[in-house]
């Protein structure tokens, strides 16, 4: 007999020799059935609770990254919001030696003018030699406290403001760093006293 | 243990004509249609399981976790041509992976004798077969006793079609040297 026909009648006759109790496994069947059938439903709906609460959370802080990406990129120029002062308010003038390195390196010895309004915003006159951008400048005083951003269109004072202590006499205006990183504005503000012209 | 007559007359045929069943009204709907399948298909497919594991209560636990899996997704199954064909599918590869996972103990039992085996069995190819690897075994049950084209055998373990042909060639060769029996070159 070849090994072809024994595996066909040996299989045949040794399966019909399995009778199985269907009658016994069908309820049971059935019943592991419908609980796989209830599991399998309660983890598809504690995903999708979970997709949508990661949703929920996700999408928000997305959308917001984005619209921050988007915006056009903010300043991080101090800006200093106008508080009148009356009592400093004025125009001041004051020669400036080329006594440091910081002055010669930048052209700022010679005459400046200073107006200080009485809205927060400040003007600075420059000596021909100094070619910085002294726009959009502004002060603001509290109590004995100056603090200005003047250079502030300078990378190198860009991130940060001066802040001083002032003293007016009837004459002068005094000047003393408190706090100050930018060695443009040390140089201007606290070099000399500055004299009154009105 | 014989069948009731009715169960050994549900088929999928019949079922959609609500066949009395001996489970009766326990059992309705989309249920009665699973369990008219389940009549017809169980033991076909659980003695295929047993040819390949050659163990009748691991067979009928392989099947029946074939039809649980048929059961959860009955809502989808049941739309197919043949579900019968599906639920096949599932406990052969059941059985061989679960062969698979036993293999080390199926080596060692390779040697020992066949747990009881229900007569009337031709237990000297059952105990040759067991020399074979699961994957092998099985390729051997489906085409040869469930009589399934190559390609089918390839398809369902994941083989092509020409290793499956060169996989059954030399499992016939081992049979045959074993059985001491002849061994046609040609498959099929």
């Amino acid at each position: 007999m070849s090994v072809e026909r024994r595996l066909r009648e040996g299989l045949e006759r040794s399966a019909s020799a399995v009778q199985p109790d269907v009658g016994r496994r069908l309820p049971e069947a059935i019943i592991r059935g419908r609980r796989r059938r209830r599991a399998r439903r309660a983890s598809l709906i504690v995903g999708a609770v979970a997709a949508l609460a990661v949703i929920g959370v996700a999408v928000p802080q997305v959308s917001s990254y984005v619209h921050r990406v988007q915006q056009p990129a903010v300043s991080h120029r101090p800006t200093l919001p106008p508080e009148p002062d009356a009592a400093i308010a004025g125009s001041y003038t004051m020669v400036l030696p080329a006594s440091s390195r910081v002055i010669r390196a930048n052209g700022m010895a010679g005459t400046w003018t200073l107006r200080l309004k009485a809205n927060g915003t400040m003007t600075l006159s420059a000596p021909p030699s100094f070619h910085g951008d002294l726009a959009s400048i502004a002060f603001r005083v509290q109590g004995g406290r100056f603090t200005t951003n003047a250079f502030v269109n300078d990378p190198r004072c860009a991130n940060d403001v001066g802040v001083y202590r002032w003293q007016r006499a009837s004459r002068t205006l005094v000047f003393t760093p408190v706090s100050e990183t930018c060695a443009l504005r040390r140089a201007l503000f606290s070099a000399q006293p500055w004299h009154v012209i009105r | 243990m014989p069948l009731p007559l009715a169960l050994r007359s549900a088929t999928l045929e019949t079922a959609s004509q609500a066949p009395r069943m001996w489970w009766g009204p326990t059992v309705k709907g989309r249920d009665s249609e699973f369990a008219s399948l389940y009549a017809a298909e169980f033991t076909p497919v659980s003695r295929t399981v047993y040819l390949i594991l050659q163990d009748r209560q691991r067979a009928e636990d392989i099947t029946q976790d074939a039809f649980i899996q048929l059961y959860s997704h009955w809502a989808r199954i049941s739309r197919y041509e043949r579900p019968g064909a599906w639920v096949r599918r599932v406990a052969i590869r059941l059985a061989v992976r679960h062969q698979n996972r036993e293999r080390i103990r199926a080596v060692l039992e390779a040697n020992a004798e066949l747990p009881a085996v229900p007569q009337p069995a031709d237990v000297d190819l059952l105990r040759s077969m067991r020399q074979l690897p699961p994957a092998y075994r099985a390729a051997l049950v489906l085409h040869y006793y469930e009589d399934w084209p190559i390609a089918e055998v390839a398809s369902v373990l994941g083989w092509t079609v020409s290793a499956t042909k060169v996989k059954l060639l030399r499992a016939r060769r081992r049979l045959g040297k074993l059985l001491d029996e002849e061994v046609a070159e040609d498959v099929g």
